[in-house]
């Protein structure tokens, strides 16, 4: 590759990423917007999150004489990490800024909910502990889910480099990708570590004012003003990116791989705009649909998302061997 | 066999005197001997008594000099009966004997008169500061005749409470104490919960209130008189606005002695339901709200708005104050009965719809089946009382079927019938003219989270027709404009001084009990007043603790519950903390 | 009570039917509309105010009232208003009830807990010189700087929630 090329991809990937970290806060109002709408009420509006983050912005942080440095810059912490993650997977075009694999993706993950619950520890309140403790609690599933589906993309493509494995999921093309079943399988598993990871129901629900029942946000209590705005946009990006990722690697249609070409890049941009909306009224629909899980019977979506990833690597043993 | 006469020939000793009470279903009887009113509480515990409440009551200035305390019992005949017990040990004026070996419920109690008046028992301990937090002065004891505001002011206002030093909380090995409160993250009242875990199990729970004391007992006595302080009693509790200026007035009225205008009758009755409607509508949208099941909170949370705004019309307030005045009711215009009516109907079919999905669903039925469990046993001995009394298999534990009074007691309405069929004991004993939409069966009230949702939704459903019969009843008497309110007044300057009034009435909650003496010119001498929560709220600890499995003969299964599952426990008590802290 | 039977719920035929009313626009929303009943000028809702509520001593009609905006009749949330479960981020405090002794301290450290700017909104005759309840010993004096966060009163007892939502939606746009 020329060095222009590879300038060209780096500002494409730069762009991408960018904008979709501006992006977040509108997927999240999106959501926000049809959950109102499917309960009949008109809801804040799409840009509500740019106003309350854009507010929060301007209000200075407040912190406990109590905490240390690590309750200080957790929120940069977890921004720029869920950030570098934006900037690994392809949105609208193949090209991305950063290029690495999906065990870098899952500990960048892992880094930040570290991060978090170290936190949560920090601020020595009984919320915060309770916090932690529950954060490490799923995190324990997502990982081993995580990696399992990982697991089960490499035995299926021989390679865990994100881009390499999108690039294959867009030449399959969305006709050939339901033929496989060990792959619809790792989509389900991952749909379901969505969830978990983004904390949403029937793990947590995102939207509780009870203190006791809280895992995430019972860390977020702590947090005021500038920080809370890196910590709540954090949030955005990252289920922006975990939308991003399911919508892309297992709904691969319209293939990206024809690069450059101005008119793919334009009907890849409302693809990937449409896809993103079908995922958030998914989303929604299934968080209006059903209660929250008890505590503990988390461990039973968690266990079944291995599972599934598991009969997946299964699957594709059993088949290419034979 | 339950009659008070019979224990007190069996077990006292000493000289009992029973004195007359205007109310035929009222007994008084004065027992100067403390054995035997330790004695005769055994006898009556045995014997299916249901301990109410604990009045005391400063007469150290009148003829006997000393402090009283009125012991009230719901007998199972129907008959309330209370035991007067006065403090007349001269070498300890602050002393009484606690029924508490007997009657458990009574802990809180003796906890509060240690507060407010100084009066500790003999047996058993007390400790100050349940009502009365670090800011107010030792031996403060507001409600002591003779302490004015002003006096109590000034004290409390002089007073500079210690600093305290927050002090470790000592723990056992490997528990982690972890206190929760005042103030809570959501839209609600302020108490302090101080949990012990063992990791995410609730081993103990420790709940302290207070801190929304205002003083009302006191401001009853001192800013009140009989004719207006149902303006206070509605502001005990607000989400019990009626009920509670319901029983002030028939406190009132009973210390008068007359029967308020049948038409009054009536609409008190079906404003009481409207309110146990609405109430148990909005605890039915904020239990659902707590598992986070969003669509069918939402939708329950629009009925439980439209039952307020159809409070507004007919009453013009949305929480029905104003509408209760001793002697009988005020509306400002006579209401559409039609209105109420249909819109009450439609509402009825849609919560139950909403509720019937909710109690189906498997997802939800698994969080809240033996989720906080209340047995029947400790509902019994814990003196629980009201929807969780009932909800822990204790159905018949009803005020308006114990003690039916004003509308609950005319015959011809048969509202009892309904009341009974509440909770359908087997199908075939459904009578014929008995409808019900959500059956809710006996084998359901496992005192259980579920259970308390299910009765929820029966209750309500039993409101629905209730009101239908008491609308039909109106409607009868049609035009007839016979006036809804009896004056007062001269009635009660006739009634002589520190005559004592006793009004109830059931709650959504449970029974609220208004225990009132008249003062000179129609002042309050003492109003005592006990919300159901008080005992509730033990109740609810006892729920909420780790313990053996009761149903598990090998004793080695335990129920208990996690930290993430308290707010739903909580929710489906749904206590008052202003009505416990007054 | 048995587990359900029916082959498809009530839940289930009710978000079909709102799905299909969003997707086909065929629906009423429950709240009527915020310009004609609130004026243009509150209904434009570009605004975000973080609430958090703070009972001192109140007798809970005044929860009742402040609970009642999150329902889909009022729909607090088209304003830009939410409620928050932590006073560190909050905007503006939501104090109901007379300032008893006991939550003194408590009160206190939660408006000490918000980050600036911050105001507080009193809820409810009772909160703002106590009421009902003005003549009893329990009742604490509201420390200087408090009572001068206080940026609006809402008179009532309780306050309809729509009196409560113009307050709320109104004072804290500076602070906003
Ligand atoms: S203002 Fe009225 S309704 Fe509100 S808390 Fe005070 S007494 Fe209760």
């Amino acid at each position: 590759m020329n060095l222009t090329a590879i300038l060209l991809s780096g500002v494409i990937g730069l762009a991408q990423g960018t904008l979709l970290i501006l992006a977040a806060p509108g997927v999240v109002g999106l959501l926000r917007t049809i959950k109102a709408q499917l309960q009949l009420r008109q809801g804040a509006g799409v840009l509500q999150p740019y106003r309350d983050l854009f507010k929060l912005l301007r209000k200075p942080a407040v912190r406990s004489n109590a905490t240390s440095w690590i309750f200080a810059s957790t929120p940069s912490v977890l921004f720029v990490a869920y950030s570098l993650l934006v900037f690994m997977v392809p949105v609208v075009h193949p090209a991305t800024l950063i290029s690495g694999d999906f065990v870098l993706a899952i500990y960048v993950l892992g880094l930040a909910r570290f991060s978090l619950s170290l936190a949560g520890l920090d601020t020595g309140t009984p919320f915060g502990g309770l916090g932690s403790s529950r954060e490490m609690f799923f995190h324990f599933l997502t990982e081993i889910g995580l990696v399992l589906v990982v697991v089960g993309l490499m035995i299926h493509w021989n390679t865990i480099d994100v881009q390499q494995v999108f690039e294959a999921h867009w030449r399959l093309g969305l006709g050939a990708f339901f033929t496989r079943p060990e792959l619809l399988l790792l989509t389900l598993s991952l749909a379901l570590l969505v969830l978990f990871e983004s904390e949403r129901i029937p793990i947590d629900n995102p939207s509780t004012h009870l203190e006791l029942t809280m895992a995430h946000k019972a860390i977020l209590l702590e947090y005021a003003g500038r920080d809370l705005a890196l910590v709540e946009w954090a949030e955005m990006i990252k289920l922006t990116f975990l939308l991003t990722l399911l919508g892309n690697l297992f709904l691969p249609f319209p293939s990206l791989l024809a690069t450059g070409a101005i008119p793919v890049v334009l009907w890849s941009v409302p693809a990937y705009g449409g896809k993103m909306v079908l995922l958030v009224l998914l989303l929604a629909l299934w968080e209006l649909g059903q209660p929250k899980l008890r505590l503990r019977e988390v461990v039973a979506p968690g266990f079944t998302a291995m599972l599934l990833s598991l009969v997946a690597i299964i699957y594709t043993i059993y088949t290419t061997e034979g | 066999m339950a009659d008070i006469h019979a224990g007190i020939r069996d077990v006292c000793q000493g000289e009992v005197i029973e004195l007359p009470r205007r109310d035929g279903r009222e007994r008084h009887f004065v027992i100067e001997n403390g054995e035997d009113l330790l004695r005769l509480s055994q006898w009556a515990s045995q014997h299916d008594y249901y301990f109410c409440t604990m009045v005391a009551n400063d007469e150290r200035l009148l003829e006997d000099h000393i402090f009283k305390l009125y012991y009230l019992f719901s007998a199972p005949d129907g008959f309330l009966v209370t035991l007067e017990y006065p403090l007349n040990d001269p070498l300890h004026p602050t002393k009484y004997p606690s029924i508490r070996p007997s009657f458990p419920s009574v802990e809180p109690l003796e906890h509060r008169l240690y507060d407010t008046f100084g009066l500790s028992p003999h047996t058993g301990e007390v400790h100050s500061g349940t009502l009365l937090h670090t800011p107010y002065p030792p031996e403060y004891y507001p409600l002591r005749q003779g302490r004015t505001r002003d006096k109590l002011e000034e004290r409390a206002r002089a007073y500079s409470p210690p600093t305290h030093s927050a002090s470790a909380i000592e723990m056992p090995e490997g528990m982690l104490a972890m206190p929760v409160g005042p103030i809570h993250a959501g839209v609600i009242e302020a108490g302090c919960f101080q949990f012990h875990l063992a990791g995410e199990v609730i081993e103990e729970v420790r709940i302290r209130l207070g801190y929304k004391h205002r003083g009302i007992e006191k401001l009853f006595q001192t800013s009140y008189t009989l004719e207006r302080g149902h303006e206070l009693a509605e502001r005990v509790s607000g989400d019990a606005s009626f009920a509670h200026s319901m029983a002030f007035c028939h406190a009132v009225e009973s210390l008068a002695g007359v029967e308020v205008p049948l038409a009054a009758r009536y609409w008190r009755g079906l404003l009481l339901e409207l309110e146990r409607f609405s109430n148990h509508a909005g605890d039915i949208a904020a239990l659902v709200h707590d598992m986070a099941f969003e669509l069918l909170a939402s939708e329950l949370a629009v009925v439980r708005e439209q039952t307020l705004r159809l409070n507004q019309r007919v009453c013009g307030h949305r929480l029905l104050r104003g509408v209760n005045v001793p002697g009988g009711v005020h509306l400002l215009h006579r209401p559409h009965l039609n209105d109420v009516q249909r819109t009450i109907e439609t509402l009825a079919a849609r919560l139950l719809n909403l509720g019937k999905s909710v109690l189906e669903m498997p997802a939800c039925r698994e969080r809240m089946v033996n989720t906080g469990v209340l047995t029947c046993n400790e509902a019994r001995t814990g003196g629980a009382t009201g929807l969780v009394a009932r909800a822990s298999g204790l159905w018949k534990h009803d005020f308006r079927l114990r003690h039916p009074c004003g509308v609950y007691a005319i015959p011809a309405l048969a509202l009892a019938d309904e009341l009974r069929h509440t909770v359908v004991l087997s199908d075939d004993d459904l009578p014929s003219s008995i409808h019900r939409r959500v059956p809710i069966y006996l084998s359901d009230l496992q005192g259980d989270v579920f259970a308390r949702l299910a009765l929820r939704v029966a209750e309500a459903e039993t409101s629905v027709h209730l009101v239908a019969r008491l609308v039909a009843a109106l409607r009868q008497k049609g035009g007839r404009s016979e006036p809804l309110v009896v004056p007062l007044e001269k009635l009660l300057r006739a009634v002589p001084n520190f005559e004592y009034g006793i009004g109830y009435a059931e709650s959504w909650r449970g029974e609220i009990i208004y225990w009132l003496m008249k003062g000179p010119r129609n002042t309050i001498f003492r109003c005592d007043l006990r919300d159901p929560s008080l005992f509730n709220w033990t109740a609810m600890r006892q729920a909420i603790i780790r313990k053996p499995d009761p149903r598990d003969p090998t004793g080695r299964r335990y129920l208990e519950n996690i930290l993430a599952d308290f707010p739903l426990i909580n929710k489906s008590f749904n206590l008052s903390y202003a009505g416990h802290d007054l | 009570m048995r587990e359900g039977t029916e082959p498809i719920s009530h839940m289930a035929r009710l978000l079909l039917g709102r799905v299909f009313g969003l997707l086909t626009g065929r629906r009423t929303l429950y709240a009527e509309d915020a310009a004609a009943r609130y004026g243009p000028e509150l209904a434009r809702g570009r605004r975000s105010v973080f609430v958090r509520h703070l009972d001192c001593g109140s007798c809970n009609g005044c929860e009742i009232e402040l609970s009642a905006l999150v329902n889909p009749l009022y729909d607090i949330e088209r304003f830009g208003i939410r409620f928050e479960a932590s006073p560190r981020h909050a905007d503006v405090l939501a104090l109901t009830g007379p300032f008893t002794r006991n939550l003194e301290t408590a009160a206190y450290l939660t408006y000490a807990a918000m980050a600036e700017p911050r105001c507080i909104v009193t809820i409810g005759d009772c909160a703002h010189d106590g009421g009902i309840f003005k003549d009893t010993y329990a009742l604490a004096d509201r420390p200087a700087f408090l009572e001068q966060a206080v940026v609006a009163h809402v008179p009532g007892c309780p306050p309809t929630p729509e009196a409560i939502l113009r307050a709320l939606a109104q004072q804290p746009r500076g602070t906003g």
